[in-house]
């Protein structure tokens, strides 16, 4: 009896861990797709083409992304689409994104590959 | 000899003095009020705010100028910027830009 008792506790500590390692993985995954996702945004809007494909600028005329937070670039990106600082260059770059675009972006610049 | 390293320490003294001191971009962030929303060392007090370490030195420069001069329109940093003198703004850009 205490043994099964015993295997029964393993089993459930057992069973835990492999609870916990495949929500894990979940987590790894569905962070790995969104980024997956915020590059190829990165891209197709050409955010890339100034800021880089790591955050870090074609020139030291343009700002490096890499390591800002997600708020201050979400809140950027709404600010330059909504056209808040007249005369921006980002503000027409910004005007096609969707609000799930802005916080993609802003995800993957966070922390590019 | 006493007299002498006397008259010595008032000549460095006023060498010193004639001589332009680089202007120090930490104390020039702290008299400006950088810090407040930036930090010393460019690490946002806030998410909200930019960090600013990591950022290029030229940029920044360039981004100081155009608030300044109102080139740029933004309710924070034009305030802010408006009474920077040039070489205030590259002693900060220094301070922060890499």
């Amino acid at each position: 009896m205490p043994l099964k008792l015993g295997k029964v506790l393993n089993l459930r500590r057992r069973g835990g861990f492999f609870a916990l390692a495949m929500a894990m993985l979940c987590i790894g995954v569905a962070a790995q797709a969104n980024n997956d996702e915020g590059a190829d945004l990165a891209f197709k809007y050409h955010c890339t083409t100034c800021h880089g494909q790591n955050g870090i600028a074609s020139s030291d005329r343009y700002p490096n992304l890499a390591g800002q937070t997600v708020p201050y670039l979400v809140a950027r990106l709404k600010y330059f689409r909504d056209g808040t600082e007249r005369g921006n260059q980002m503000n027409a770059q910004a005007a096609p994104l969707s609000d799930a675009d802005v916080e993609k972006l802003a995800a993957y610049f966070n922390s590019p590959n | 000899m006493r007299m002498s390293f006397a008259g010595a320490l008032v000549c460095v003294t006023l060498l010193a003095g004639c001589g332009e001191a680089p202007l120090d971009g930490a104390s020039l962030a702290q008299d400006k009020g950088c810090v407040a929303c930036h930090g010393l060392q460019g690490d946002a007090v806030a998410p909200i705010y930019p960090k600013l370490n990591g950022q290029w030195e030229k940029y920044l420069r360039l981004q100081l100028l155009a608030y300044r001069d109102g080139k740029r329109e933004n309710a924070i940093m034009n305030g802010m910027a408006a009474t920077l003198t040039d070489d205030e703004v590259r002693a900060l850009a220094k301070h922060y830009g890499s």
